[in-house]
């Protein structure tokens, strides 16, 4: 192959979500990382909602910024409504969410990577991978130019022979407008790698001007807005309102009455879409029962006049998507400026790869994203952080970097697609994680940060903000557990306006923080913090005081759950010489091959009984 | 209590040092304890515990003699092992083995006590009641195995066992699956699911799921039907205590009235010392048998009379106790005699007062008139020839049927097993928790985890692998999209 003079260390294949992650994790480990896109223009683009965050999915983006990535950086500086989710529901599951100026992000986004030191920024498809000897050594674009790497990151989202759906149209494409993959598609296949097909869509976007806003409910941003980054400290942009209306039985009927006329319904669409993201055609053929559903308009952007309908996603005929569309009440006079559509592309099997992110086929080659069979900016770039950093360490011949379910969002989706698999497009959810109490938005900087400064992907500063901020909440929760209320007239007042008991020994204050319908503001009304602590840190003591019970269990089921993660699975142990377990078990085993009798535990089928024989088996090999 | 958050920082330096380290241990982190001998067979019993905490729960029990409150490996103490209310349930020896030196290479503690099954149960119940768990079957030869006491060449025949006894106790729970009980069982768990389910798609879809959390709703539920579902099954395992040990059955009366005989002749062999000396019995003498499927553990009383002699004075006071304890008396008189004041008057005194049945024995002999003397006091008693065997079926018969009577066939089908009913207090444990948290306003991220926990607690005692797929069960009742 003609080929650049440059070696790199790290190629991320792929521009989006993902592949802005995985390059900048890589590089600013002070590797030389080359990412290749095929449109620079596309960079970091939000090809569907222009939304980032939600329920788990801000989760997700608190844990990439504490681990010193970029989305939640990005999103802070073009959020245009910043939104806190379930702020009644529990601090577990209190999820920030923006909606974004698309533009923006992606011009941020594109800054921060041309602006990276140890980054190349190169446009370029590739064609296939140079693999020799089972490694990875680089990649060759489509016009025979190649690019030689240590280890390869492949982050193709939806383009690997991408397969655009509007009504019995279909069209090879990567995105509505843009090339498919279909070379590097083969070349994986080549290698052996089991692949599927998977489908997801996008709604229409239409012009803000020919929307009759009166039939509309508006929905304002958050007064205080809630940053993702826990750096981020700028002024937010001007905040902008969502909309929410409601479909008719109209808008069923131009579904039911033309279903041989969709996709979907019709056969033309083979690959599995996500239950959690239904396409409208989907919702109105399985809940018959539901005469409207429900439509939120957000806007695309500040300086753009387009708006997307979340809830209307849709691959009708273009002919159709216009009634459609304007029997929803304000949307009569509709001009739809972009078609919603379906898209087909291929995945890999998730369960090919080890915890690292790397193809156990492949050495050196990772992948990230969309690839992997997940949906979700959010999911993209976490995996993208992931396996930009583990691409990185290989290189460098260092440990594999994996969290486990008991650490992260991101351990509990990794160890979900190495060890299950997934056969619809994956998304992430807080019920998805056990320890739910003990992962939330609000200590993703406790739990990650640290780690993240000894990989090197955070500051010296940052590092030692987190570590006072935590030695603070440290002080404070020792200070009100020592501090002693008396009872006395004021105290009780207090207690009585809230509907709580009166003091009728002294008590510790935590124990009254404990209370219904008391809050941190009682420590500040008792015994105030001399200095005063900062809200972060009144948040962090409340929450440890009042949960302090689910908290401590949840701790002790963690560390149950640890002893089994703590045993190892070697290598190149002999699944398929396992004497005791049925052919199906060990055939799936053989499928996953888990590292850790705790992983093994969770591919599907795994009994306790399959466990004690794999331990069984293990001692007799460490004792040879 | 640990500081959640301040746990994280240097976890990740920490877990690649373990994992350089190799430090692998396959040590659980749980004691376990099991009964390690057949139950029934034989004069002594074993329980045997294993595990970090082996020591300090068996200490929590025993007293010892020598007033020893720490023993000392491998040795080998006496005393008495008592339950949490500080009665005494049996006279046992302790045996300590730290560890590695013992059979598992864990800290092990052996409790012999006598081989009665309700004595080794109670012991165990203890032992279970203060966080140690019932060893899986296999379990102990498995540490033994994973510690290297055994040699690694047996490492197939320890999985032929695990596997073999895996089947019989998966066996063991499914079969609970069918009855009524089962049912029961799985309606909680539907229940229960039905909340999970709801709260987490509230949590996880506020855009699509726009109901309000009913807390109140749910408070009601987990309070009313769920709180007293798992009541009166851990009621029914208490009361059905008889079932499952045995219904204990005494025989009691005046000495040489034939009650060793008995014994012999219900039990179908001779245990019981049998002579026509007054007062052989200066014992307690028991007997596991089956009548019509139902265990009953009989007990032969030394005689009840006035004696002088200390030895059989213990036995008559035990005999008394034993009296107390029992479900069913059989008072045995001598038919070919006459019955003396303070026999009648004790008769009255059970027949009032306690189950109990008159037999009058030597029905091959020349009656003496107890018979008559029991008709005229309007005493109903039935006669039985314990030499010669007549009678003996219409005794059983009016056993079995005096038991059934006491107790509702219906109940017997709801009565969890000590692996089920442990699992049933766990989740009423759970189910209280979250109640007291609905009451105390804490958050539904938080109380879910206890109603799950519940939820999941059913399954298992449903012997159900697969965990509920929550996500499935909300995508299958929830419109759910963007």
């Amino acid at each position: 192959m003609v080929s650049n003079t440059r070696k790199y260390d790290v190629i991320v294949v792929g521009g989006g979500h993902a592949g802005c992650e995985a390059a900048l994790a890589s590089a600013r480990m002070g590797l030389c990382t080359l990412m290749l896109a095929i449109d620079l223009d596309k960079v970091a683009c939000m090809p569907c909602s222009p939304s980032i965050g939600g329920t788990a999915k801000g989760h997700l983006v608190r844990e990439v910024d504490a681990m010193g990535g970029e989305m939640g950086k990005a999103s802070d500086a073009s959020a245009i409504q910043f939104k806190t989710l379930n702020t009644k529901k529990g601090p577990a599951v209190h999820s920030t969410r923006t909606q974004n100026d698309k533009n923006i992000y992606h011009r941020t986004m594109k800054a921060v990577i041309e602006a990276q030191e140890h980054l190349y920024l190169k446009q370029g498809m590739v064609e296939r991978l140079v693999v020799e000897g089972g490694a990875v050594k680089g990649v060759v674009d489509q016009t025979g130019f190649g690019y030689e790497g240590e280890a390869v990151v492949i982050a193709a989202g939806t383009f690997l022979s991408g397969l655009v759906h509007v009504g019995t149209s279909c069209i090879q494409a990567g995105r509505a407008g843009e090339f498919a993959s279909n070379g590097l598609a083969a070349s994986m296949r080549e290698l052996g790698l089991e692949m599927g097909r998977m489908k997801t869509g996008t709604p229409p976007r239409v012009h803000r001007d020919t929307i009759d806003y009166s039939q509309l409910e508006v929905h304002q941003a958050d007064e205080v807005p809630c940053f993702f980054s826990f750096s981020s400290t700028h002024a937010p942009l001007p905040q902008l309102p969502s909309f929410i209306g409601h479909t008719t039985a109209a808008t069923r009927n131009v579904v039911m009455e033309n279903l041989a006329r969709s996709p979907l319904y019709c056969g033309t669409i083979k690959g599995v879409s996500a239950r959690y993201c239904p396409s409208f055609e989907d919702k109105a053929v399985k809940f018959p029962d539901r005469v409207s559903h429900q439509v939120i308009l957000e806007p695309e952007g500040i300086d753009t006049r387009e708006m997307y309908i979340g809830g209307l996603g849709t691959s009708l005929p273009v002919d159709l998507q216009i009634p459609f569309v304007r029997s929803i009440p304000g949307f009569e006079a509709a001009e739809i400026i972009r078609p919603g559509y379906a898209i087909e592309y291929d995945y890999v099997n998730p369960v090919q790869l080890r915890p690292s992110l790397e193809t156990r086929k492949v050495a050196g080659l990772f992948l990230a994203g969309q690839i992997n069979g997940t949906s979700g900016y959010e999911e993209a770039a976490a995996q993208g952080l992931w396996a930009g950093v583990n691409a990185a360490l290989k290189v460098m011949g260092r440990a594999p970097f994996v969290l486990d379910r008991s650490q992260g969002y991101m351990g509990v989706m990794v160890d979900d697609l190495v060890t299950r698999g997934t056969l619809e497009p994956y998304r992430i959810f807080t019920s998805r994680a056990e320890y739910r109490l003990m992962m939330r938005e609000d200590n993703a900087d406790f739990r990650l940060t640290e780690i993240a400064h000894e990989l090197g992907l955070v500051s010296d500063d940052v590092a030692r903000q987190v570590r006072e901020r935590k030695a603070a909440i440290d002080r404070e929760m020792g200070r009100i557990r020592r501090v002693v209320v008396k009872p006395s007239p004021e105290m009780n007042a207090y207690l009585a306006e809230r509907d709580s008991a009166p003091l009728k020994t002294g008590v510790p204050l935590d124990q009254i923080l404990k209370r219904a319908k008391i809050g941190y503001e009682v420590v500040r009304e008792v015994a105030p913090a001399e200095p005063p602590v900062d809200a972060r840190v009144a948040r962090q003591v409340e929450i440890e005081v009042k949960y302090e019970g689910y908290i401590d269990r949840q701790l002790s089921e963690i560390e149950k759950f640890k002893h089994l993660e703590k045993i190892r699975i070697p290598e190149d142990f002999q699944f398929e010489a396992v004497h005791g377990l049925s052919n199906e078990l060990r055939a799936k085993l053989i499928a996953v091959r888990p590292v850790s009798l705790g992983q093994a535990s969770r591919v599907d089928g795994i009994t306790p009984s399959a466990i004690s024989v794999l331990m069984i088996h293990l001692k007799k090999r460490e004792g040879r | 209590m640990h500081f959640a958050p301040g746990r994280a920082p240097g976890a990740y330096a920490e877990s690649l040092q373990n994992d350089k380290k190799r430090a692998m241990s396959y040590l659980d982190f749980d004691t376990i304890a099991a009964i390690a001998t057949p139950v029934g067979r034989g004069g002594i019993g074993i329980i045997r515990v294993s595990g970090e905490k082996a020591v300090e729960v068996a200490m929590t029990f025993f007293r010892s003699v020598s007033g020893i409150k720490r023993p000392k490996s491998h040795r080998v103490y006496y005393g008495t092992f008592v339950d949490a209310k500080v009665e005494v349930l049996d006279e046992v020896i302790l045996f300590y083995m730290k560890g590695p030196k013992s059979y598992t290479a864990e800290d092990c503690v052996e409790i012999q006590s006598h081989a009665s099954p309700v004595v080794m149960r109670q012991i165990l119940d203890c032992l279970l009641d203060e966080g140690v768990r019932l060893a899986e079957p296999g379990e102990f030869t498995k540490r033994a195995y994973l510690n290297g006491r055994i040699n690694l060449s047996q490492a197939e025949a320890v999985i032929d066992l695990i596997n073999a006894r895996t089947t019989t106790s998966h066996e063991m729970a499914i079969s609970m699956v069918k009855g009524e009980l089962g049912q029961k069982i799985g309606a909680l768990r539907e229940t229960l699911k039905g909340i999970t389910v709801t709260l987490e798609a509230i949590l996880d879809f506020p855009d699509d799921v726009d109901e309000a959390i009913q807390a109140e709703a749910i408070r009601e539920t987990l309070g009313g039907v769920v709180i007293q579902t798992l009541e009166s099954l851990i009621g029914n395992f208490d009361d059905s205590d008889i079932f499952r040990n045995g219904i204990r059955v005494v025989i009691a009366g005046p000495p040489n009235s034939g009650k060793s005989s008995l014994l012999n002749r219900l039990s179908g062999q001779d245990r019981a010392i049998v002579t026509n000396v007054p007062g052989t019995t200066r014992d307690l003498i028991d007997e596991f048998i089956h009548i019509d499927g139902i265990a009953f553990q009989v007990t032969d009383t030394a005689g009840l009379r006035v004696t002088e002699d200390p030895v059989e004075k213990i036995g008559i006071e035990r005999t008394l106790s034993r009296i107390e304890a029992s479900d069913l008396i059989l008072y045995l008189v001598d038919g070919s005699l006459g019955l003396e004041a303070p026999v009648l008057n004790q008769i009255r005194m059970y027949v009032a007062t306690r189950q109990c049945m008159v037999l009058v024995n030597k029905a091959d002999l020349t009656p003496g008139g107890a018979v008559d003397l029991l008709s005229e006091e309007g005493l109903a008693h039935l006669t039985v020839s314990v030499k010669t065997g007549e009678g003996m079926e219409a005794v059983k018969a009016a056993v079995v049927s005096r038991i059934l009577e006491r107790l509702p066939e219906d109940r017997s089908a709801l009565v969890p097993n000590r692996r089920q009913v442990a699992l049933v207090r766990k989740a009423l444990n759970n189910v209280e928790n979250a109640v007291e948290g609905i009451d105390s306003q804490l958050s539904f991220d938080a109380i879910s985890i206890d109603i799950r926990s519940a939820m999941d607690l059913m399954g298992e005692i449903l012997g159900e692998e697969v965990p509920v797929d929550i996500l499935d069960e909300i995508f299958s009742n929830f419109c759910i999209g963007k």
